[in-house]
């Protein structure tokens, strides 16, 4: 029999070329010297491969030779945490915001908005800003408004199936508005008290839900709702006083198995600051989340002490739940920076409040330093593994 | 002669270990190597596969037979998804079986020239090694030790394909 060190090399690119991941081919690569140097295709396949896992993508790198090329560092939960880069220009000086693997991108002055992918690089343009209807805003506001895209989400994972029921949705300011790819307008959702905090969109009951302070829960049909603007309803009001908080400081809503609703609140501890000079990262750190269940056909609400084999990704992307395995730990949340009000004054930006979350024994680990990575733009965002746009394989 | 006379023509294989195989051409055509041999005239009624066993002959006969009876897709454009679903479960049953056969399918299937078998296995392989580290790759494989890469040679292959390609 002949040894498998030496497969003809079409046939090792032929398995190559068949493994979905990243990091398979990688492992692969990797077994042995003779492989490591005979897979031929890899090199052009390699980087339009999807991770296994979340990556994290890093902020822009600050030195001048990466700005020129527009590269993205990307970090891997997988494969004990090795560095990925993509050549990125589309993101460039762009805000960026996350769901089911695309980017949303705002420029800085601009209006415009897109959906990036990251591995093919597919865009699709989305409607300018300014077409939200009876918005008006004095040139400080727009200013302040340019940052503030703080939320995507989408009501199926892939953009590109070209399903007439797809909707984006985002949080832009204090405003939520959705549209249709091809729209040329947003078209605005209304009807909350208080200020937004998440929204979600739940796949199995075809609702979009949003989360404000003081726990109110509200639901819309996105799809066949057809007035405009579209008003939320109420669905329930989180019991805070009888799970022990006052107010919620911050939250998050999930899809949480076929009924459920998962909310998720963040606690920070701000600090204090010395001689003007903040002690380290930032004004502030997290130091506990809550997760609690909200059951959609008896609208009861229970604390949930462990995900399971379950991870929860938080942050600037629109938030998510894997399987845990390689590298994700499960009953972990994986939490990113996502206030940018605090940092508007510091002269690097901040972002470094990042790090998981073991729901176990409430302990908090770094995933790097978190220094490396401030922003001005755009702070550390979580890509979730995303379901691959069609392209041609090799 | 008659036309059902030719399509039925036989063909002999012979195996390493000198057993011998007779099936129809048609199967056998389905071995683009053996095509071209009995194309240029140059294959007796009897080929000899002196690198291929008899149990991986039969497989390979096996999954040949199965082919050949199935309607091709150029046959006919729309043929019935009924067998093509019924080609695809022949296929995932064909593939469930060790390491050592499937290599050794592999390379009789590489040599004889059959597309859709090496796609199969290699097919097969990818899914038994996709989400295993190196060192799990080489269990699952068997491969020897000696051809390592080093913990620093590892390190510089993640990080040199960490690098995109324009």
């Amino acid at each position: 029999m002949t040894p498998w060190v030496d497969l003809l090399p079409e046939i090792l690119d032929n398995i190559a070329g068949k493994l979905d991941f990243y990091e398979d081919v990688i492992n692969l690569l990797c077994v042995c010297k003779t492989w490591r140097s005979s897979v031929t295709i890899t090199k052009t396949l390699i980087h339009h491969l999807p991770s296994r896992f979340p990556m994290l993508m890093f902020s822009e790198s600050k030195t001048p030779e990466d700005d020129d090329q527009h590269y993205r560092k990307f970090f891997l939960l997988s494969n004990g945490g090795t560095m990925r880069e993509l050549r990125l220009p589309e993101a460039h000086q762009q805000r960026c915001i996350s769901s089911h693997g695309w980017l949303l991108t705002t420029g800085e002055e601009e209006f415009y908005t897109k959906l990036i992918h990251p591995f093919s690089r597919t865009q699709i343009d989305l409607p300018q800003l300014y077409m939200f209807e009876e918005l008006y805003f004095d040139q400080d506001e727009w200013m302040y408004y340019g940052q503030s895209m703080r939320k995507v989400v989408f009501s199926s994972s892939n953009p590109l199936e070209y399903d007439p029921s797809f909707r984006v949705v985002i949080i832009w300011g204090k405003t939520i508005g959705f549209c249709r790819l091809g729209d040329v307008s947003w078209t605005r959702v209304r009807g909350w008290e208080g200020n937004l905090l998440d929204i979600t969109y739940h796949e199995k009951r075809k609702r979009l839900y949003a989360v404000t302070t003081m726990g109110l829960i509200y639901e819309c049909d996105i799809i066949n709702e057809v007035s405009s603007p579209l008003s939320l309803s109420r669905v329930s009001i989180f019991p805070a006083k009888e799970f022990g908080y006052s107010s919620i400081p911050w939250a998050y809503l999930l899809e949480w198995r076929y009924d459920s609703l998962l909310m998720i609140i963040r606690e920070r501890h701000y600090f204090r600051k010395r001689d003007g000079e903040y002690v380290c990262y930032g004004p502030y750190r997290t130091n506990k989340f809550d997760c609690f269940v909200f059951n959609l056909d008896d609208v009861k609400w229970s604390k949930l002490v462990s995900l399971g084999d379950k991870a929860v990704f938080l942050g600037f992307n629109s938030s998510f739940a894997v399987d845990a395995g390689d590298g994700v730990k499960a009953d972990c949340i994986y939490f990113t920076d996502d206030l940018y009000e605090p940092y508007r004054d510091l002269p690097d930006g901040g972002g470094g409040d990042v790090g998981v979350y073991s729901m176990s024994d409430g302990s908090i680990e770094a995933i790097f330093s978190s220094k490396e990575s401030v922003f001005r733009g755009s702070p550390p965002l979580w890509l979730q593994t995303s379901s691959l746009p069609a392209y041609n394989r090799i | 002669m008659s036309t059902s006379s030719s399509s039925s023509k036989k063909i002999v294989l012979k195996s390493a270990d000198n057993e011998t195989f007779e099936i129809d051409e048609i199967v056998a055509l389905e071995s683009q190597a053996i095509k071209n041999m009995i194309e240029d005239e140059c294959a007796d009624n009897v080929i000899p596969l002196g690198n291929i066993d008899s149990k991986t002959l039969s497989k390979i006969i096996e999954y040949c037979k199965k082919h050949a009876e199935s309607p091709k897709k150029d046959d006919n454009a729309d043929i019935d998804e009924k067998a093509v679903e019924d080609l695809k479960s022949f296929d995932a049953e064909f593939a469930k079986v060790d390491m050592p056969l499937i290599q050794d399918i592999l390379m009789a299937a590489n040599f004889l020239n059959i597309d859709n078998l090496i796609g199969l296995m290699c097919r097969t392989i990818a899914d038994r090694i996709k989400g295993k580290t190196p060192e799990e790759i080489r269990k699952i494989l068997n491969i020897n030790k000696n051809d390592l890469l080093s913990p620093e040679q590892e390190a510089k292959a993640r990080e040199e394909n960490s690098w995109a390609f324009d």
